[in-house]
């Protein structure tokens, strides 16, 4: 869901390139109080695992394809805060590479990063509070993968919507197209969202950073500290 | 940061090897068909948007041999990066707190 150069309108990116700027000084701050030494080289690998992740294209029937965004992913494991960050590097090398233009670093960001990331967060939150009756570690799974599916659309309904508003498709065109074939992608974000999240929860759960905000308690973390 | 590392060696030689791996595998196993919104471009006779600034990517015969070269320098400079970017803002937080 790489956006190219050339194909929003000027005023489209520009405005995007700001708004993402200002997510990534107000998530800097934020960022800045929880790092800790523990934290900095996991964010270093998960950045390069996302990157990673990204190059892997699954098959998608109709002849598409789709990869992992990692943004509810690492909002599940790090918070919000670090999702704008991570993607930022992520897209800007990938742009350096050619996949998704550098003028449309913005929108990229937006759509993956605060759409796919900040925004997952607060519905991994919501999910979790509905999903009460069930066991921490499934509540969160559960939540994380939903939401994964959830903002993967979400994502794809933005970037309709900015490719629209530029002019380049209309809506009532790009929209249904747009979310139809990232209603099939999604499935794929939230089975490998709740399968990585899974694995971190019964690996290695003092990782995840989350747990007090969100209000669960795992089973094994208490052992594991 | 380094007694942590010390400490939680074996994590990290496994995340690495993982990444490694991943890095001449992914290529190998990519689907080389449009993702959606490739697609939905595509279908709109949209597919050819020329990046304006790409200076890293290399292009060679066979195109599989590229992309698992694109593929490690590209993991290789996003780790460098990242610790790079994570690292200077805990030191400049360390730095508040001592001051």
């Amino acid at each position: 869901m790489h956006i190219p150069d050339g194909l929003l309108a000027l005023w489209v990116w520009i405005t995007l390139l700001i708004v993402s700027a200002v997510c990534i000084v107000y998530s800097y701050f934020k960022l800045k109080k929880m790092l800790d030494e523990k934290l900095v080289p996991y964010l270093g690998l998960f950045s390069a695992g996302i990157f990673a992740a990204q190059l892997f294209n699954f098959p998608i029937p109709g002849g598409t394809s789709g990869h992992l965004i990692g943004g509810t992913l690492i909002a599940s494991i790090f918070g919000p805060y670090a999702v704008p960050f991570i993607l930022l590097i992520v897209l800007f090398i990938q742009a350096l590479f050619g996949d998704g233009g550098i003028t449309a670093i913005g929108a990229n960001l937006f759509n993956m990063g605060i759409v796919g990331g900040m925004f997952s967060y607060l519905l991994i939150k919501l999910l979790v509070k509905l999903l009460k009756k069930l066991k921490p570690t499934t509540r969160f799974v559960i939540s994380a993968g939903v939401s994964g599916y959830i903002v993967t659309v979400l994502s794809a309904a933005a970037a309709a919507i900015e490719i629209a508003v530029s002019g380049v498709i209309p809506l009532e065109i790009v929209l249904p197209a747009m979310v139809f074939w990232h209603a099939i992608i999604g499935i794929g974000e939230g089975i490998i969202t709740a399968a990585i999240l899974y694995y971190i929860i019964k690996s290695k759960p003092d990782l995840i950073m989350t747990l007090d905000d969100l209000k669960i308690e795992l089973p094994n973390t208490e052992a594991s500290k | 940061m380094k007694e942590y590392i010390k400490k939680h060696k074996s994590f990290f030689i496994i995340l690495i090897v993982i990444i490694a791996i991943a890095s001449v595998m992914i290529p190998l196993l990519a689907w080389v068909g449009p993702d959606g919104l490739e697609r939905v471009l595509e279908e709109f006779g949209l597919g050819d948007f020329e990046p304006i600034f790409a200076p890293f990517g290399i292009s060679m015969e066979p195109e599989i041999l590229a992309d698992i070269i694109n593929g490690v320098i590209g993991i290789v400079i996003v780790l460098g990066v990242a610790l790079a970017i994570f690292y200077l803002m805990r030191h400049r937080k360390q730095l508040k707190q001592d001051e």
